[in-house]
């Protein structure tokens, strides 16, 4: 049996995927193939997340047998849960191996050089909100959890394939989301999703980094008028540290790093009702950030001059 | 009949208490008027808006609530006595939060 190595450079993020799994790497290369690396090279951090079929010596049943660079991470009985559990081993490796980046539990979007996190738990909407804002122009680094980096207080894009609940589905088809062109898989944790990548929403879709200039807390409120009401700094490093998945490896350095972020951009609660309203309220609050950065550089740019 | 006392009563009607804020073991931020704590020996954030860390600065062992109370009317100039009430209260709750939160050293 042929063993196929695929290697992909998503975002930040370098993938090598090994499976004699046909299916699986078929799967996989159809959401990441504009990622492939011809080369088998990646940048910085790189990790190995392998597949197999096992049958199980008590049972006798088949499952599949996923493991990466961590450990023994996941047994699934299911091929239609492989490949979810696939990036769900990539995020342990990033948790573990990628030091440089605090984790959060967030969205992370950018607009004309605008660097957007939307921190929020399951069923705050943050990949609805994700999407549908994508659809409209912005650019998309993650879905599930933002990659900050450390030093420089940055979004660090890992534009791994939106995680779409078919709850939502109807209402992002209404934004002319192709998600019915997207895979069926299926989460313990979510029930059946599709994973639809960022590319085929636009091709140009896929942020760079950015510095995050604009922090959003939603609240989905069905049935009200989105609004948004401002945060003090501490407050915003408060909630987002309650998101941090990895305080504990930063512990009071967290702290520090968030309170820059903090004091270096705007942040809101947002209590969002409708999408596309909510979506306009998103589009006005970046405009403002952007006219009000530009503003400040005016007269740098003038004194350089 | 029994009688429960909550510990926010117990601090209340407590007029000798005189609390002291916890430093060792904790790492502060101050954010304009707010600060964010990290308790290193707990792994625990805490957010402190104005009113919390204006308390727990004045947490020195020899001030009251009643005390603080009054230095933090006369700070915001509150000439409404009815807010000073409420102020007090305020602070009271404010020393019993700081207080389950591990950040003024426990009662003698």
């Amino acid at each position: 049996m042929s063993v196929e190595r695929a290697t992909y450079q998503i975002g930040s993020v370098g993938v090598t995927l090994v499976t004699p799994i046909a299916e699986v790497a078929a799967a996989y290369d159809a959401l990441y193939a504009p990622f492939r690396m011809s080369s088998g090279r990646t940048d910085e951090a790189s990790f190995e997340v392998r597949v197999d079929r096992r049958r199980s010596r008590r049972t006798g049943l088949a499952h599949y047998h996923i493991t990466s660079d961590v450990e023994d991470v996941f047994t699934v009985r299911r091929l239609s849960r492989v490949l979810p559990h696939v990036e769900g081993a990539i995020n342990l490796c990033i948790a573990r191996y990628m030091p440089r980046y605090l984790l959060l539990h967030a969205a992370a979007l950018t607009r004309e050089g605008v660097g957007v996190i939307i921190p929020g738990g399951p069923g705050f909407g943050k990949t609805t909100l994700a999407a549908a804002l994508t659809s409209r122009g912005w650019k998309y680094a993650s879905d599930e959890f933002a990659m900050i980096d450390t030093v420089d207080g940055s979004i660090v894009p890992y534009p791994k394939a939106l995680s779409v609940k078919t709850g939502s589905m109807d209402l992002l088809k209404s934004f002319g989301l192709p998600v019915d062109a997207a895979p069926t898989f299926d989460r313990a944790d979510k029930g059946a999703i599709r994973l639809l990548p960022a590319r085929a929403i636009h091709a140009d879709a896929v942020a760079s980094s950015a510095r995050i200039r604009l922090v959003v807390f939603p609240a989905l409120t069905p049935g009200v008028e989105p609004d948004v009401a401002p945060m003090s700094p501490a407050e915003s490093v408060f909630e987002m540290s309650r998101r941090c998945f990895n305080l504990l490896r930063f512990r009071a350095e967290a702290i520090g790093i968030l309170s820059r972020v903090a004091t270096s951009c705007h942040s809101y609660r947002l209590r969002s009702g409708a999408l596309e309203a909510t979506c306009n309220l998103m589009d006005r609050l970046v405009q403002f950030i952007a006219a009000d950065r530009r503003r400040h550089a005016r007269p740098a740019a003038l004194s350089a001059a | 009949m029994e009688t429960r006392v909550t510990p926010v009563e117990s601090v209340m009607t407590n007029r000798t208490h005189r609390p002291l804020a916890r430093r060792e073991g904790l790492q502060v931020f101050p954010l304009d008027d707010e600060a964010i704590v990290y308790d290193l020996a707990r792994d625990t954030v805490h957010y402190l808006n104005f009113t919390a860390r204006s308390v727990w600065e004045y947490c020195d062992g020899v001030r009251s609530p009643a005390d603080i109370a009054r230095i933090l009317a006369a700070e915001l100039a509150d000439p409404d006595a009815a807010f000073g009430e409420d102020l007090r209260r305020d602070i009271e709750s404010a020393v019993e939060a700081l207080q389950n939160d591990g950040l003024l050293r426990p009662c003698a």
